[in-house]
């Protein structure tokens, strides 16, 4: 592109802006009076939140971090704490296999690390993390679970959680019946199998979600 | 038996492999869970017509910026459900190219 182009896109994109009257709707500052921008900064404190040490810490625990499954949720902690400019601890249990033990003993280890400013955990064993919840609360730090999800978890109505909600099996039992009209299917049986013996309320759930879908 | 659906990514792989072995592949309609290697060999191969990933991306994701948000600027906890990433044959090879999955 030319300089002259430039310079000819430049007046014309400035004149477009300062016509104001050409674009309704636009919401200059809050009804209270400020500035969208300066409610919008940082508070000057946040940094030095809990250790004190001019920068958020955090850190997440997952409890396999050994067969690639959690690589996506380690991915997205970073993808958010570079965001904001936090550090983020990425930790997990070395197995490639579920191993909830081993993800405790590094959250006992973890929360007595004094730069720690909030923790990510997650909680395959319900009831296995109260202790470390009490722990965190004592020491000032925010808590919040992901992936698997412990009901009775102590505080869990000021702890967020983030995971799939059994109803999105729903999604999956829409698209069943999709499959089935391009098919040509009208009429056959759908199984949904599920081991009732393992008692796994997510499961059960899902399959309840998708066969509502379904029928 | 028209079609199928296996509840978690324990049962998916074990449903993908009856459909191979009762020569169902391709004429069933298929789901299951999640998007790991034997899901995602599935997909290929037919023996599963969709699959539903859990977004772990946002599970790692939202929790940051959550204990930012209670940090900096008080909101209270909010739970985000990460509802599903239906995949099908079509997108089993953009799994993961982002990281996402």
């Amino acid at each position: 592109m030319s300089t002259k182009r430039n310079i000819i896109l430049a007046a014309a994109f400035s004149l477009f802006a300062t016509a104001a009257f050409a674009q309704s709707g636009g919401v200059d500052k809050a009804v209270g009076g400020y500035s969208w921008k300066e409610a919008a900064m940082e508070n000057a404190d946040t940094k030095n939140f809990h250790s004190n040490d001019g920068v958020l810490t955090f850190a997440l625990v997952t409890h396999t971090a050994g067969n690639g499954f959690f690589d996506p949720v380690y991915v997205g902690a970073q993808v958010a704490a570079d965001l904001i400019g936090a550090k983020v601890l990425l930790l997990g249990s070395e197995s490639p296999t579920d191993d909830p033990a081993r993800a405790i003993e590094i959250l006992n280890q973890i929360i007595q690390d004094p730069t720690l400013d909030g923790l990510i955990m997650t909680t395959p064993q319900v009831g296995a993390y109260d202790d470390i919840v009490r722990t965190a609360r004592s020491n000032g730090i925010p808590v919040a679970t992901t992936n698997s999800f412990d009901p009775n978890i102590l505080g869990r109505n000021s702890i967020s959680h983030t995971g799939q909600d059994a109803s999105a099996a729903a999604i999956a039992g829409e698209a069943l019946v999709a499959c089935l009209d391009d098919k040509g299917i009208t009429s056959g049986s759908i199984v949904l199998p599920n081991d009732t013996a393992a008692g796994n309320i997510e499961v059960n759930n899902r399959v309840s979600s998708a066969y509502n879908a379904i029928i | 038996m028209v079609g199928a659906f296996a509840g978690n990514n324990v049962f998916t792989p074990a449903l993908a492999k009856a459909v191979a072995q009762t020569g169902m592949t391709g004429k069933i309609c298929a789901y299951g869970f999640d998007l790991g290697p034997a899901q995602q060999e599935a997909l290929r191969s037919g023996d599963l017509t969709g699959a539903l990933g859990q977004q772990p991306f946002l599970q790692g994701f939202w929790p940051v910026m959550q204990l930012w948000l209670e940090i900096d600027r008080g909101i209270s906890a909010a739970n985000l459900d990460t509802r599903a990433q239906l995949v099908t044959s079509d997108g089993v090879e953009a799994i993961g190219s982002r990281f996402e999955n």
